[in-house]
């Protein structure tokens, strides 16, 4: 018997919501968008602050941890008490371009948690007792972090591809973290967590301008000089051996190939973003049908572009059996070759670019989703109005556009590659595919 | 405190599927969830894991979808979908433009209808589970714990205690007759439960329902054993020794009671958990984690995976503390330590904190709804499991009428049967 599917109406391109943006004088800029639905309200603040050593990714990392544990009104537990007693939530956490704050409240506590906020962001005093506490538990769970192969996998790959820039450094180093004492995380402080280049943004069941405004008075108490440099643009090695990052005993290797690639605001970006997501980065992409749903080789292969504030990298991952990872490697390279020699299109394209137009627009229909696609794009220092002309954009994408930007940025000699495994086993099986070199864990 | 008041309409197909719809406009897509009552429990012996691998096999098509057509139609659609195992249900999920909406519904019936089971599908998706189980259990530090190792611990019988991931053995030794058995015997429309959740016309989608499913032939529906064991007479002691782990863990597992037996102790247990271990300010994070420094971490939750106010699971259930450490010493100080702060919240807990810990609770559960999709995923199991979708609306004010005796009441369930201690070593 056969059926008909049932028809889909193209959907209409998701409405953008608006944004009310407050901009008081020496910062921060603080963005509001009323999205009701639930009684709660989400908070994001970033704070641009690039670390340009191990020595101040270390800092910056356990100043988040820190930042936290008690102002000159309260302690730590005080702090923590505040938060819960809002129905909220307070993480402050650390990239290698800066600090994200986020936060959740019930909807009527929004001014107790600008408040908190301000209070902490001007005047977070680290105890010392709760740096030494703090240290040792940063100090342990970096030893963790570091124990799991995806993050060994994750740091061999960033050092590969970036050498001694900034985003070459990776997860910070433990014994250094255990280290740091109170007046080296005030300094700290002092130099970065800035309001001139910070981002403040509002999230939920709030009147936009009445929330900006009183958001940026709220925030009045924290002050500071010009916004921390961001990084400078990272050169992207290639043409570097395989390297191999031996893991005795493991059962399977975590292969990762990395590549330069486009920023957001560049125009043939919406033609590369369809390119990876055919080639990888979705279920319905060629990696997941030939390594997971022919081979066997692995659960999620995946593609996707990482974006930096000051640039933007391919990744491509694919955890695997140790037995079959020369095999898999050969894959992966035949999928890059067959992007440029049979490049996505038709039926190809249009799911991929349904399916990354329906993707953005689903994840603005909770406070929480809008306010991560606010904040992320804050960290790279866009709007959120970048999403309508990217909308647009992915909508006039050709064939013969993602042909070109497949061609250009998929190439596999641009590829940095990484392998974390049992070397003993995995690297006969590199024989002839890759010229390999062995690192130690 | 504002109400929900999602808007809630059931029905029951003649074929046993029971639905619920649920209408918001708020933003132009759907959710479509169908929960079928049957997880890892259920799995016969000499077949640990074979829930979830069949949970793969439903996505290997359906009567008139082909191998790879599902994904392809959902997300080429511009949609996303996924499924999942728990020990008591195994659910498939999708998000869709609204315009989609009809599409999701046939997709999802095809498969309840019949599906393609092939030698080689069913090969393919053993090696892509094991290759998940190497991801997620042997080839991490603390992969599977303490959710597989504690089940073990604590629980007895085999339906309870054996590793839902399965073993490599019972995964191969899976076989197309398996598959067909299990599929006959729970993946029948009266074994189901329909969830939509989004854009539509209540009456257009219980057309579109009905039009879909409600061709799907009835078949028997398996009785549910009950899965009950005692609770243990005397304290317990295990270790699982973990290679990679550079530092050491234990889990401390409490029996609570049926979740089927009464909604208050369960919804009290969740805020007990947010109070004892929630935040820096919590009595033992304070202690372990700040004060003493036995622990770098303390979390503690109700049910196997965490729910949303309820535990999606019937009983037996657990409520569970985890705890890193870094020096082997520590190990005693800290199961007294949790052993203390359970016993004083049973003799009494502080009006200020169990505030505090209920707007915690309650404001994730708020966050938990928000989306359709999440929210048809909370909808769905509390209409399978408690036949009652309505506790969407209601669990905000269950939630909000904690107060310390019933957190004492909770605290006291959890000490009436001696805890399961499961230690991690690194060696």
């Amino acid at each position: 018997m056969t059926v008909t599917l049932p028809p889909v109406a193209p959907p209409p391109l998701p409405r953008v919501p608006r944004v009310t943006a407050h901009r008081p004088a020496g910062g921060p800029t603080v963005w509001a968008v009323r999205k009701p639905g639930i009684p709660m309200v989400e908070v994001r603040a970033w704070i641009p602050a690039v670390s340009a050593s191990a020595a101040q990714s270390a800092r910056t990392s356990l100043m988040a941890r820190t930042l936290l544990a008690g102002t000159t009104d309260r302690d730590d537990l005080g702090v923590a008490a505040a938060i819960q007693a809002i129905g909220g939530s307070l993480r402050v956490s650390a990239t290698v371009d800066g600090v994200m704050v986020r936060g959740s409240a019930l909807a009527r506590h929004l001014g107790d948690l600008a408040g908190l906020l301000g209070e902490l962001l001007g005047g977070a005093t680290y105890p010392a007792a709760r740096v030494l506490n703090r240290r040792e538990r940063l100090r342990r769970e970096l030893v963790i972090q570091r124990s799991n192969p995806a993050t060994v996998a994750a740091d061999a790959t960033a050092r590969r591809a970036f050498g001694r820039h900034p985003y070459g450094l990776g997860t910070p180093d433990p014994d250094q973290a255990a280290r740091i004492g109170r007046a080296a995380l005030l300094r700290r402080h002092a130099e970065v967590v800035r309001p001139a280049g910070a981002t403040v943004m509002v999230v939920g069941d709030v009147r936009p301008a009445q929330a900006a405004a009183r958001v940026a008075a709220w925030l009045e108490g924290w002050s500071g000089g010009a916004a921390a440099p961001a990084a400078g643009e990272p050169r992207h090695r290639t043409g570097l051996r395989v390297q191999v990052i031996d893991r005795p005993g493991a059962v399977q290797t975590n292969i990762r190939l990395t590549a330069p690639s486009l920023t957001r605001a560049d125009d043939a970006y919406p033609a590369l973003s369809l390119a990876v997501l055919a080639f990888g980065g979705y279920f319905a992409s060629r990696l997941v049908a030939n390594l997971r749903e022919d081979k066997g080789y692995t659960y999620g292969p995946r593609a996707g572009i990482d974006h930096r504030a000051a640039g933007s990298r391919l990744s491509i991952s694919a955890d695997v059996a140790t037995e079959v990872t020369g095999a898999a490697y050969l894959e992966l390279g035949y999928e890059l070759g067959r992007m440029v020699t049979d490049p996505p299109a038709g039926d190809e394209l249009t799911s991929a670019r349904r399916y990354r137009i329906g993707g953005l627009g689903t994840s603005l229909q909770t406070q929480a989703g809008l306010a991560s696609q606010l904040s992320q794009l804050a960290a790279g220092g866009l709007e959120l109005g970048w999403l309508g002309s990217h909308f647009r954009g992915l909508e006039r994408v050709a064939a013969h556009d993602v042909a070109a930007a497949a061609q250009r940025w998929l190439a596999p000699s641009a590829m940095v590659a990484v392998l974390v495994g049992d070397a003993e086993r995995i690297v006969p099986q590199l024989r002839g595919l890759a010229d390999v070199e062995v690192m130690g864990h | 405190m504002r109400a929900l008041d999602f808007s809630i309409r059931r029905a029951r197909l003649p074929n046993g599927l029971r639905v619920v719809l649920s209408p918001d406009s708020s933003a132009p897509t759907v959710a479509v969830a169908v929960y079928y009552d049957v997880g890892f429990r259920s799995e016969p012996e000499g077949r640990t894991g074979f829930a979830h691998l069949f949970e793969h096999m439903m996505f290997q098509g359906s009567e008139h979808v082909p191998k790879m057509q599902h994904a392809a139609l959902v997300q080429g659609n511009g949609g996303s979908m996924n499924g999942s195992t728990t020990p008591d249900y195994t659910n498939y999920y999708q998000s869709l433009p609204a315009t989609a909406l009809e599409l999701g519904l046939f997709l999802e019936a095809d498969r309840m209808r019949s599906i393609q089971l092939t030698e080689q599908n069913l090969a393919n998706q053993i090696e892509v589970v094991k290759e998940e189980v190497r991801l997620n259990v042997l080839n991490r530090p603390y992969g599977g714990f303490p959710w597989i190792h504690l089940a073990a611990a604590m629980f007895d019988t085999f339906a309870n205690s054996h590793n839902g991931y399965g073993s490599f053995v019972d995964l191969e030794s899976a076989t197309l007759d398996d598959a067909s058995d299990f599929y006959r015997r729970y993946y029948a429309p009266g074994n189901a439960v329909l969830c939509v959740v989004g854009d539509f016309e209540p009456a257009a989608a219980r057309r579109l329902v009905r039009r879909h499913f409600g061709s799907v032939p009835q078949r028997a529906v398996p009785a549910r054993p009950s899965f009950a064991e005692p609770p243990p007479t005397a304290a317990r002691r295990t270790r699982h020794a973990d290679g990679q782990a550079p530092t050491p863990a234990v889990a401390i597992g409490y029996r609570v009671p049926s979740p089927q037996d009464g909604h208050d102790v369960m919804v009290a247990l969740e805020v007990l958990a947010e109070l004892v271990a929630g935040s820096e300010a919590s009595p033992l994070t304070r202690r372990l984690v700040r004060d003493t420094g036995h622990a770098t971490a303390v979390a503690a939750w109700l049910g196997t995976f965490p729910g949303a106010g309820l535990p999606f699971e019937r009983d037996p259930t657990r409520f569970q503390f985890l705890v890193h450490y870094a020096e082997p010493a520590a190990l005693d100080p800290i199961v007294i330590a949790a052993a203390d702060e359970l016993e004083a919240l049973a003799r009494g807990a502080g009006e200020g904190e169990v505030r505090a810990a209920v707007n915690v609770v309650l404001a994730e559960y708020l966050q938990r709804v928000d989306g359709f999709l999440s929210r048809a995923l909370t909808l769905a199991p509390l209409e399978l499991l408690y036949g009652r979708a309505e506790l969407v609306n209601e669990l905000p004010a269950m939630i909000a009428s904690v107060d310390p005796a019933a957190v004492s009441r909770a605290a006291q369930a959890l000490l009436a049967a001696p805890p399961t201690i499961l230690e991690l070593t690194t060696t």
